[in-house]
C-alpha cells in the first residue's frame, strides 16, 4: 500500500493487519528518526519505535480519521517517547518551547559558510558532533538532529514535532548559533 | 579559525555524523512478535489457579493451627483462671490398639507414599496427563 488513502480504505474494511503493515512500510523510518531525536540513543529509539507501532495496532480500531494517519502516528510516537524520557527527567517538555519568536537569518544556510572557504587541512577534520549535541539544550538539540535526519527539511521536522515551520526555523537558527559557539570553544581547546 | 570556517566545519560534521539506523523488515517482524506476545498474555488467565500442593499445605496448616489454638485455650484457661479442665481419655484395651495400628499402618504408608509421589516430576507429569 503506497498511499494513506489505500490504508484508510483497508482500515474501513477492517483489515488492520494490512494497515499496520502499510504504516510500518511508509513510516517506520520517520518514527525511528523522531524517537532517536528524543531518546538520544539508537537502541532505545528502536525499542520505542516498536512500542509505537504496537500502540498504534491497539489504537487502530479507535482511529476516527479526524487527523491524517501520519499525524496520528507521530502523535503516538511523540507522546510515547516524551513519556519515557520525562519518566527519567532527562528533557524539558517540548511545549515549553512551542512559542519561539522568529529570528533573523536563514536557518537553511549556516551563516555565510561554504565548504570551499576552508583549507585542505581544515576540511579533513570534523567536530565530534555527539559531544557538541550533548551540550545543546532541548528543544534545539531535537530540532537540529531531526533536521539532518530528515534531509534538511524544516517542513518534515515541523510535521514530526507538530510545530509550525517558522518555529522550527527559529529553533534551528538559534540551535546552530549555540552549536557554533560550542564548536568555537572546542576549536580553541584543540589549538 | 574564523567564524565562517567554524560554521562550515560544523555543517559538514552535522551532515556526516547525524545518522540513525535504517530499519527494515526485521523491525516489522519484531513489532509483530510483540503484538503476538501481548495477545498471548492478554488471553492467559489473570489469576493462575492455586496448585494442589499449596491447597494441601493450607489444609494441613489449618488443622495444626486449630489444634494448637484448642490446646492454648484449654491450658491457658487452666493456668490463669484456676478452672479445672479434665478431659477423660477413652478406655481402650491393648489388643484393640494393636489391631487398629496394624490395620492402619499399611493404608497410611501407601497413602503417604502416593501423596509424596504426586509432587515428584513423574507424578506431576502423570497428573497433567490424566487429571
Amino acid at each position: 500500500m503506497e498511499r494513506d488513502a489505500d490504508l484508510l480504505a483497508a482500515l474501513k474494511a477492517g483489515n488492520h493487519h494490512a494497515v499496520l503493515e502499510g504504516l510500518m512500510t511508509r513510516y517506520r523510518q520517520k518514527v525511528m528518526h523522531l524517537a532517536f531525536s528524543i531518546m538520544r540513543d539508537q537502541a532505545l529509539a528502536e525499542d520505542m519505535s516498536q512500542t509505537v507501532f504496537v500502540k498504534a495496532w491497539q489504537a487502530l480500531p479507535k482511529f476516527d480519521g479526524r487527523a491524517s494517519l501520519s499525524t496520528w502516528l507521530y502523535t503516538i510516537a511523540r507522546n510515547t517517547c516524551l513519556t519515557a524520557v520525562e519518566r527519567e527527567r532527562r528533557v524539558v517538555p517540548l511545549e515549553d518551547f512551542a512559542e519561539v519568536a522568529d529570528d533573523d537569518g536563514d536557518p537553511m544556510v549556516f551563516g555565510t559558510a561554504q565548504a570551499g572557504v576552508e583549507s585542505a587541512g581544515q576540511a579533513a577534520a570534523e567536530y565530534d558532533v555527539a559531544t557538541l549535541l550533548e551540550q545543546l539544550p532541548e528543544p534545539y538539540r531535537r530540532v537540529v538532529v531531526l533536521f539532518y535526519l530528515e534531509d534538511r527539511s524544516c517542513e518534515e521536522v515541523g510535521e514530526l514535532l507538530s510545530m509550525p515551520t517558522g518555529t522550527v526555523k527559529a529553533l534551528l537558527h538559534r540551535g546552530r548559533k549555540r552549536l557554533a559557539a560550542l564548536a568555537g570553544e572546542m576549536s580553541e581547546t584543540e589549538s | 579559525m574564523n567564524k565562517s570556517q567554524i560554521e562550515a566545519r560544523l555543517e559538514r560534521s552535522l551532515r556526516n555524523q547525524v545518522r540513525a539506523p535504517k530499519l527494515d523488515r526485521r523491525f516489522d517482524a519484531a513489532v509483530w512478535a510483540q503484538i503476538e506476545s501481548a495477545k498471548a498474555s492478554a488471553a492467559a488467565p489473570a489469576m493462575p489457579a492455586k496448585p494442589d500442593a499449596s491447597r494441601w499445605l493450607f489444609a494441613i496448616n489449618l488443622v495444626g493451627a486449630l489444634v494448637a489454638a484448642a490446646l492454648v485455650v484449654m491450658y491457658g484457661a487452666q493456668a490463669f483462671s484456676g478452672a479445672e479442665v479434665n478431659v477423660a481419655l477413652p478406655q481402650v484395651s491393648q489388643g484393640f490398639v494393636e489391631r487398629a495400628v496394624m490395620a492402619m499402618v499399611w493404608p497410611v504408608t501407601i497413602l503417604a507414599l502416593g501423596f509424596g509421589m504426586m509432587f515428584t516430576a513423574v507424578g506431576r507429569r502423570l497428573r497433567a496427563e490424566f487429571f
